[in-house]
């Protein structure tokens, strides 16, 4: 049985799917993160919030682009999953 | 006379022994704060806030030590005071510890099921300050239960390092618990102390390469 991914670990990978592009629309994230269009919306506010994600629109099209916040999530993501799965912390 | 059971020679290298401690302990916090910072989680949070008050706590008691034990090297007349600043050391990382225990504890009964948060930790208090090495064993057992639970699943050499690191701290606490009967049982359970705090460095050391 696959094991159900945690917040983090969806913040991850929605960060991982910008981080390979320039600039990246709603629907490849949705795809590609395996995500729900509702979860889609609620982790993307959760991402601009923390300001991990910044998004433009340009002629009507919505675009995603990762901050250095949001680099430095994803560098740090594997220490910090490591050490709260040593101490038995949830991620 | 607990003072008889202590080798005269470890007197005053056991600052040492807290400083090292220390050391490690704010290690640890550091590196929980990064990752409470990124997580944003409050357990994160905690175990930096634990690691935080446990080092300062040891902290208090290494340099009370180095302080009262260093007044003859250093030619200065032994005063009354300067021994009550070795008991007010221990009493700042009697309070410090058994508060950092605490909130471990309750982070990790409170991750488990959050109803049993009060009864898991209240009835320990009462028993606070006539045995200080009690209650912490009593604290950590909670926690040390979680990270038997928590290396059963995981099977990983970093789950049994942390495991380990906490076992010899619980170690330390219990040996001390004997202190007036055998003699040694001092300076071995500051060893205990060192190498399970040194464990947890091992981990971060892994984790952050």
């Amino acid at each position: 049985m696959i094991a159900k991914r945690s917040r983090m670990e969806i913040v991850h990978d929605m960060l991982s799917v910008i981080s390979k592009y320039p600039a990246v629309g709603p629907t490849k994230i949705i795809y590609k993160a395996n995500l729900s269009h509702d979860r889609f919306k609620e982790y993307l506010q959760f991402l601009k919030a923390r300001e991990l994600v910044d998004e433009s629109t340009q002629k009507g099209k919505t675009t995603f682009t990762l901050t250095l916040k949001g680099r430095d999530f994803l560098s740090k993501f594997h220490q910090v999953k490591e050490l709260s799965e040593a101490f038995g912390l949830p991620l | 006379m607990v003072l008889l059971s202590i080798p005269l020679w470890f007197f005053g290298l056991d600052f040492a022994v807290y400083g090292l401690c220390s050391f490690f302990a704010f290690l640890v916090a550091y590196f929980a704060n990064s990752i409470s910072q990124v997580s944003g989680k409050r357990a994160h949070y905690h175990l930096f806030v634990s690691f935080s008050l446990l080092g300062a706590g040891m902290l208090a008691v290494s340099l009370s030590s180095l302080m009262v034990f260093s007044q003859p090297y250093l030619g200065i007349t032994f005063s009354e005071s300067v021994s009550g600043l070795d008991d007010v050391g221990y009493w700042i990382y009697y309070i410090t510890a058994i508060a950092a225990y605490a909130l471990l504890a309750y982070t990790y009964v409170n991750e488990a099921k959050p109803e049993f948060i009060a009864p898991a930790i209240l009835p320990s208090w009462p028993l606070l300050y006539s045995h200080f090495n009690l209650v912490s064993l009593v604290m950590l057992s909670f926690t040390l239960f979680h990270m038997a639970i928590n290396f059963l699943s995981k099977k990983n050499l970093n789950s049994l390092f942390i495991l380990s690191g906490f076992c010899l701290i619980g170690l330390h606490h219990l040996l001390l618990l004997f202190m007036p009967f055998y003699n040694l049982v001092y300076l071995l359970s500051h060893f205990l102390l060192l190498c399970g705090f040194t464990l947890l460095v091992v981990v971060l050391r892994r984790v952050g390469r």
